[in-house]
Parts: C-alpha cells; sequence; structure tokens
C-alpha cells in the first residue's frame, strides 16, 4: 500500500524533475541569500540557501510532501482514525491536485513549513501535551511554522483545539483552557509586539498601492470568503485550478455563499463535538487555519491554492474520517 | 481469482476497495495534468490568462512572458487586454495600479520594440 502510494505520487509529480523558476521563485532566490535581520521566514530562507537550484529546491519540496503526508496520517490514528482511515488521509494528501501548488511551486514551500509545524504541535499536543516531550514538540512546531512564514502564528489557534478534542482521553491531564489561555496571551503579544491590532490587519498597507482606507473589513471578508468557496469547488474540480485566480471576479453572492459555508461547516462541528469529534476537530481546523486569512488584509494576495493547503488539512482528516465510517456501514450491510 | 482478491484487499470489501481505486487513480491524474502547469514562467502564465482572461495583473504579466519569448505581437495585444481590463471602474485600486500603470508602461516599451524591429 505504501509503495504504491509513494509510486502514484512520484508519478503524479513527474514534472517537478523538470520544472524550471516561475513566478516569485527568482525573487526568493535573491531575498534568501541576503543578510537578515529579523528571524521571520528564517528556516524558508535556510531551506532555500541550502537548495539554491531549482532542480533541488523540488526535490526538497517533494519531500516535505511526502514528510507531512506521513505525519498527518500519524495524527489521523493519534486522534482515533483506524489505520484504514489514516491511510485514507494519507492518500487525499498526497494525490489531490489542490496542494499541487505547494509541491510544484517552490516559493510556497514557507506555506508547506507551516503545515509541517501545525502538524508536530498538533501531534505533541494530541497526548500527554503537559509532559516535557509534549510542550517541547508544541513549542517545536510554533517555531517551524513561524520560521517558515508569520502566518504560522495559526499553530496557537490548532494546539489548543486539538488539546481540547482530547480532553477526556487522560486522566489527571491539566484542563484545555490553559493552553488556550497561555495561546491568547501569546497572541496578544505577537499583535502588541507588531504594533497593535491595526497594524496586523492593514499589514500589506504601501504607499501609493493599498491604502488603509482603501478596503473595510466586509469588503475583505467577503472576497476571502469568495475565495474560500472557489478554491473548495476546485479541489472537487480541478479544472479551476490556476497560479493567479480571479477573486475580484467572483459574483457577490458567491462571496456570501463562501461566509456562509465557513459558518455551515462551524455549525457541524458544533452539532457533532460529542458524536463524531474526529469529524467537529477536522471542521474546526478547516474554519481556524482560515482565520488568520479572513483577518488580516493583504490585499494584492488573496487566498491562493498554497495557503488553502493549511485548512485543507481538516479536509482531509474528514474525507479519511468519512470514509472510514462508509466503510463500517459497508461492512455492517454485507 | 477470489483468493487473489482476498489477499490484495484484506478485510475491505472488493467494491470498495474498487471505488476507492478509482478515486484516488482519478486524484493522481488530475495532479499529473496540473502540476507541468507550473514547469515554466510560460505556462503558468498562459494557464492563468486562460482562466482568468479579465485580471490585469495576470494579462500584463503574460504579456511579460510573451514579449520575454520574442513574441511581441500577442505580447502587445496582451498588455492591450491588461490595459483595458485595468480600467474597469468595478476593479480595486490596487488593480488599477498593476493594469493601468504596469501594462501602460509595457505596452510602450513592447511598441518601441516592435517599432525598432520593423525598421
Amino acid at each position: 500500500m505504501g509503495m504504491a502510494a509513494v509510486l502514484l505520487t512520484l508519478w503524479a509529480y513527474s514534472s517537478v524533475w523538470s520544472a524550471e523558476w516561475v513566478y516569485e521563485d527568482r525573487a526568493m532566490v535573491t531575498t534568501a541569500h541576503q543578510p537578515h535581520t529579523s528571524w521571520q521566514r528564517v528556516l524558508t530562507y535556510w531551506t532555500w540557501q541550502v537548495a539554491p537550484t531549482p532542480q533541488s529546491a523540488h526535490v526538497v519540496n517533494l519531500a516535505l510532501h511526502g514528510v507531512v503526508a506521513s505525519l498527518l496520517g500519524v495524527l489521523a490514528w493519534r486522534l482515533g482514525l483506524t489505520p484504514f482511515g489514516a491511510w485514507i488521509v494519507v492518500l487525499t494528501w498526497l494525490l489531490s491536485p489542490v496542494v499541487v501548488e505547494t509541491v510544484v511551486y517552490a516559493k510556497a514551500r514557507s506555506e508547506q513549513l507551516v503545515i509541517l509545524g501545525a502538524l508536530i504541535a498538533m501531534l505533541a499536543a494530541s497526548g500527554r501535551w503537559w509532559r516535557p516531550v509534549g510542550l517541547l514538540g508544541i513549542c517545536a512546531g510554533l517555531l517551524v511554522a513561524i520560521g517558515g512564514e508569520p502566518s504560522g502564528v495559526v499553530v496557537l489557534l490548532l494546539v489548543p483545539l486539538t488539546v481540547w478534542h482530547g480532553r477526556d482521553r487522560w486522566h489527571g491531564a491539566p484542563s484545555w483552557w490553559i493552553p488556550a489561555i497561555v495561546a491568547g496571551v501569546l497572541v496578544g503579544a505577537g499583535i502588541g509586539w507588531y504594533g497593535g491590532l491595526r497594524a496586523v490587519i492593514n499589514a500589506d498597507a504601501e504607499a501609493g498601492i493599498v491604502s488603509v482606507l482603501a478596503l473595510t473589513w466586509q469588503d475583505w471578508l467577503l472576497v476571502q470568503g469568495g475565495a474560500v468557496w472557489y478554491w473548495l469547488l476546485a479541489t472537487a474540480w480541478p479544472a479551476l485550478l490556476t497560479p493567479d485566480a480571479d477573486m475580484d471576479g467572483v459574483p457577490m453572492w458567491v462571496r456570501w455563499w463562501g461566509l456562509f459555508t465557513l459558518v455551515v461547516i462551524s455549525g457541524v462541528a458544533w452539532r457533532t463535538y460529542r458524536t463524531h469529534p474526529v469529524l467537529a476537530l477536522a471542521c474546526l481546523v478547516f474554519v481556524v487555519a482560515l482565520v488568520p486569512r479572513l483577518l488580516v488584509q493583504t490585499p494584492r494576495s488573496y487566498l491562493n491554492a498554497a495557503q488553502f493547503a493549511i485548512p485543507f488539512l481538516g479536509v482531509a482528516l474528514a474525507v479519511g474520517y468519512g470514509t472510514q465510517q462508509w466503510k463500517a456501514q459497508w461492512t455492517q450491510g454485507a | 481469482m477470489r483468493r487473489f482478491l482476498r489477499r490484495l484487499c484484506g478485510d475491505l470489501p472488493p467494491g470498495l476497495v474498487g471505488i476507492l481505486a478509482l478515486a484516488y487513480l482519478a486524484q493522481a491524474s488530475a495532479t499529473h495534468q496540473y502540476a507541468p502547469v507550473w514547469r515554466t514562467e510560460f505556462t503558468v502564465w498562459a494557464r492563468a490568462a486562460q482562466l482568468a482572461p479579465e485580471k490585469p495583473r495576470t494579462l500584463n504579466n503574460y504579456g511579460v512572458v510573451l514579449a520575454a519569448a520574442g513574441r511581441l505581437e500577442e505580447a502587445r495585444a496582451m498588455f492591450e487586454r491588461a490595459h483595458i481590463a485595468g480600467q474597469s471602474p468595478q476593479l480595486p485600486p490596487w488593480d488599477h495600479v498593476e493594469g493601468e500603470l504596469r501594462a501602460r508602461e509595457n505596452l510602450v516599451a513592447v511598441n518601441d520594440l516592435i517599432a525598432r524591429v520593423t525598421r
């Protein structure tokens, strides 16, 4: 099974061996080799220094894709899926065309590192998280994610969620709200360090191009809602996948529909958190991973497929869980 | 044959295995088709322009790639399209910058180049 998955993945991505630098890759090569005073994206820059050619960069991305799929499978199993369900999660991640951008676009490695960090932290949080090894794992995951990209702070939302999911699993575990409070304090401190909430929300403002007054939070929420729906649709219909989707052209009703979908997914989590806790967690991972993208306004860069890969972790978990339930019903019916 | 199928599927119903195999082969095939879009600058922007025919940035970037490949007439047509798309009142202000300013600059440059080549 494992060998078949690896061979199928290598076939699906066979074009990466001859891929060149594209889009913002060349700019990234230059940026990565300049001296940096900030620790933001430090891990991403380091990987670009280690793998400075198109071939080596794509090998690193493909290897990371495999590592992420393996960790996601282990996480699915730790969260309570059967080995069959965990394999479905792995296959969904390995072969889904919606995550192609994170593998074949070298610059999207920063998103892969965020996903890698999130999985390390969630794996640690899914066990005895209060013990030194668990805390070390959470901290390591957070550092990997933020070292990948600033949006790696999403780990601070995913860890309390994972701890909450396993709240009744361990006897003598501290309450789940302790990591939630610590995460809240860290998020608050991070916002303060960045210059306040307004500075974070208007992170992409640039004189002469994007004014902070050019966009309201309602506009931003709606356009990102439309983007969420677009990528969900592209997950099922890969003909829609593109390196630069026209989100400004998405009709208003589709934008509302995208936001409504997020509300529905949150509602599903609320309705199922007792009966199907893994499904509830998968839904919450999807919604929570989108929160930074819905709040921080980066008008020149709407939600793209590489960024959508982070919430897609929730989709993969939901597909694994759903298929596992389907198999159980099929076997009972037979 | 039945014994072979049982060995292959383990405790899974063969019908379920068949459906899942088809689903994941379809996924792998879609990935195999889409991944080459990211192989070169040209394939990236050709695909992007095909799916976003009204987006100034995409059209402008495709024009740049065409100009770099020496396809100047096609590049000019693309910059013109980007420039027109950039003037749409429905576009947000930052897309006007991409469309109107960059596309106009590139249009002037490619027209110069075409004039020099034809002279």
